[in-house]
């Protein structure tokens, strides 16, 4: 009796939780919908005086849409794809590979999580924009533009990431040594065993991180906008700012076009939502 | 087999996008090195690309300077411009700026907050233009205060083309309901601190419902240093390059303006925040807006065009107005001055000028315009040319934001009675005094 009474108490608190965290966007929709002259009214309405669709249209019309939806499902997919392989093996390899200075540069890495985004934004904007050989520099990465206004200069810096790697480890962890020894009985060496074995059994922990990558990449604001300058290169976010001025904000176009690029990250997390609850609870667990 | 085959997928989509990623578009004039751009100038005076950053507004705006630059290239087909639209937010143009400096990427020609310019000036991003704009033809014909708004330490260093005034605005139907005559705007303080009083609404808490006055309890300093001016303190001494705002006119304006918010006539709102300003929500009689919201109001309701009356530019002992500016400027670094300063001459034309002001509602800086600009829109543009022609944008100082931060400090310590007006101020004076000692 107590159990259920208990149960029927969380869900009340479940339910309450959820609709405070839906709220922000339940007004999204709703302003999305508004006329500017019902947003600015004195008084504030949940319902709108007049419901206008039409205003996701008008947001949709203007700036070149597709483009700015290809740039961020390109910059996206490619960042996602290539960190959470370079993630896993790196996660691996701290796991389960016993070599000389491992800790050390594990912490190294852990101190990437430390180290706030906004302080290595323009050192590393610097370095991309010398690397050698690239948009025109020479050997000394001098005379080009590096990768400056290239994708390659959105996705690099979001490849590695100590958080993923930390995830990755954390979740080989749990593995039993005895895997590693009967892979080895096996004939499997280093590479296979990580193939075979251990990606297979990994695929909570690779939807939490292609969720999380995901959004990140998918909602990034400032740094594609310092490392483009040029319109056909503008992500979603960037987008955006295409709906206000210095003084106002056209609040129901940015909320439509809001709405409309936040659905590909609620697909996403639809999918990867029971993979993600998996991975936060397994990588939490230490064997 | 499956992950082989997944493995092998990820490899090909991942070499896919480096060797695409890493590319830049065929037209990108940057993939050029210097070194190469230098040969394509030297072989062929006449080709050349230059760049154009323009921070972005509404539809209206970013379509007409994309625009603009093509028809210049249509009149000048040795040059090709490329526009970048850039975020209307200062704090993210500063972004791309600091980040542009540092990497040799400056734009050639860049259309500049006012703020932007006074702080960026006096660090030598920008080029001298004084050769260009002393041997210009129409120098004459520029309003005297939008030519001295490009000025720093003597020399040119842009060329101001969008005045952006605030303009007293107040609503003639609130004052009708308040028993004012709706056609007689205050004209002097004592009249607006009396109107404030009798138009302000309050619950039967004594809460304000409706403002008399929209007066700033966040980000006040603007507000603060335009009357301070109107009293005839200086705010600061430009030629010294020091601050000076513990005068009487100063200390008397602080009070004034503390003492009307302490009697409660106003709704609290950050000033920065333009779009909480209440008169915008109708929330408040009187208040001071910058000419695309009075627009943006209008559109939203029709029936404000006939409810919105101006205030005259007060005056004190000075007529003084606030008017923010955008400047036209070339980039230190240039390679390419002249290109760039014969884009800015071609913004500047009689028949440019005009067709901002049709399109995007931009008031004329050429004296020769003026009437032509008020036959557009009779009782508004009177007004705006009035505050533009009073007008003070931010001090030509490069710790103009220090200045404004301790300003806001002061108000906020005379607003609450921490203290007295003159301590307020004689302290944001040392204060920042000693600020301005260390940087040294």
């Amino acid at each position: 009796m107590k159990n259920k009474t208990f149960k029927r108490m969380l869900a009340v608190m479940m339910l309450v939780l959820s609709i405070f965290m839906l709220f922000p966007y339940f007004l999204m929709l709703i302003t999305s919908v508004k006329t500017m002259g019902d947003i600015q009214s004195p008084s504030f309405t949940f319902i709108p005086r007049e419901v206008v669709f039409l205003n996701y249209i008008e947001a949709m019309s203007r700036g070149d849409w597709p483009r700015y939806f290809g740039n961020s499902i390109y910059v996206t997919v490619i960042t996602v794809l290539a960190s959470l392989m370079l993630n896993s093996i790196t996660g691996y390899a701290f796991a389960r590979l016993r070599f000389k200075g491992r800790d050390v540069l594990f912490i190294i890495a852990l101190i990437g999580l430390m180290v706030p985004r906004q302080v290595t934004m323009l050192p590393l904007f610097i370095v991309l924009k010398n690397f050698p050989l690239v948009g025109g520099n020479s050997i000394l990465g001098q005379g080009g533009h590096g990768f400056i206004n290239s994708y390659a200069g959105m996705i690099l810096p979001y490849v590695a990431g100590s958080f993923g790697v930390f995830l990755f480890r954390q979740f080989y962890l749990n593995f039993p040594r005895s895997l590693d020894d009967a892979a080895r009985i096996d004939g499997l060496g280093r590479v296979k065993t990580f193939i075979y074995i251990y990606a297979p059994l990994s695929k909570p922990i690779f939807a939490t991180l292609a969720a999380l990558k995901t959004t990140q990449t998918w909602t990034e604001f400032t740094w594609p906008l310092i490392i483009t300058s040029k319109d056909h290169m503008k992500t979603v976010q960037l987008a955006l700012t295409m709906f206000r001025n210095e003084t106002e904000i056209q609040w129901n176009l940015l909320m439509a076009a809001t709405t409309v690029i936040t659905l590909p990250l609620i697909i996403v997390f639809l999918c990867a939502q029971k993979y993600f609850i998996q991975g936060i609870v397994t990588s939490g667990i230490k064997g | 087999m499956f992950f082989r085959a997944i493995s092998l997928s990820i490899c090909m989509v991942l070499l896919m996008g480096a060797l695409i990623g890493c590319g830049t578009p065929a037209s990108d004039h940057r993939d050029e090195t210097p070194k190469e751009a230098e040969t394509v100038v030297d072989k062929n005076k006449d080709d050349v690309t230059i760049t154009f950053w323009v921070p972005g507004a509404d539809e209206a705006n970013d379509t007409y300077f994309t625009n603009v630059a093509k028809e210049f290239e249509t009149l000048n087909p040795r040059i090709k411009v490329e526009t970048t639209v850039l975020p209307p937010s200062g704090h993210d143009i500063n972004k791309k700026l600091a980040t542009a400096m540092l990497s040799d990427d400056y734009p050639d020609v860049f259309s500049s907050y006012l703020g932007i310019f006074r702080a960026r000036s006096p660090k030598g991003e920008f080029y001298d233009m004084t050769e260009y704009i002393n041997k210009w033809s129409d120098k004459e014909d520029i309003f005297e205060g939008a030519l001295n708004m490009g000025t720093y330490k003597g020399a040119f260093y842009g060329l101001a083309f969008f005045p952006a005034p605030e303009i007293g605005v107040y609503r003639k139907d609130y004052f009708e309901e308040a028993g004012l005559e709706p056609e007689q705007p205050p004209t002097t303080w004592e009249e607006l601190a009396e109107y404030a009083r009798k138009l302000v609404q309050r619950d039967n808490k004594g809460i304000v419902t409706r403002a008399g006055l929209d007066i700033p309890l966040m980000n006040t300093a603007i507000f603060v240093r335009t009357m301070m001016k109107q009293n005839g303190s200086p705010v600061v001494d430009e030629e010294k390059g020091e601050p000076s705002f513990t005068d009487e006119g100063a200390v008397e304006t602080l009070d004034f303006i503390a003492k009307l918010a302490q009697e409660k006539v106003n709704i609290p709102f950050d000033y920065q925040k333009k779009v909480e300003i209440p008169f915008v929500k109708g929330n408040s009689a009187m208040s001071y807006l910058q000419t695309s919201q009075i627009a943006q109001m209008i559109v939203n309701d029709p029936s404000m065009k006939e409810k919105i009356g101006f205030i005259p530019v007060m005056e004190r002992k000075k007529k003084v107005s606030f008017c923010g500016y955008r400047l036209f400027t070339i980039g230190a670094k240039t390679q390419y001055p002249d290109e760039a300063w014969r884009l800015i001459e071609f913004m500047m034309t009689k028949e440019q000028m005009m067709e901002r002001s049709k399109q995007l509602n931009i008031p004329v800086v050429r004296k020769s315009l003026k009437e032509e600009f008020i036959t557009l829109n009779p009782e508004l543009h009177k007004t705006i040319l009035e505050y533009v022609e009073y007008g003070k944008g931010a001090e030509a100082v490069p710790w103009v934001s220090s200045l404004t931060k301790k300003l806001d400090i002061a108000f906020q310590e005379a607003y609450n009675g921490k203290k007295s007006s003159v301590q307020a101020l004689k302290d944001a004076e040392e204060n920042l005094r000693k600020d301005l000692e260390k940087k040294k």
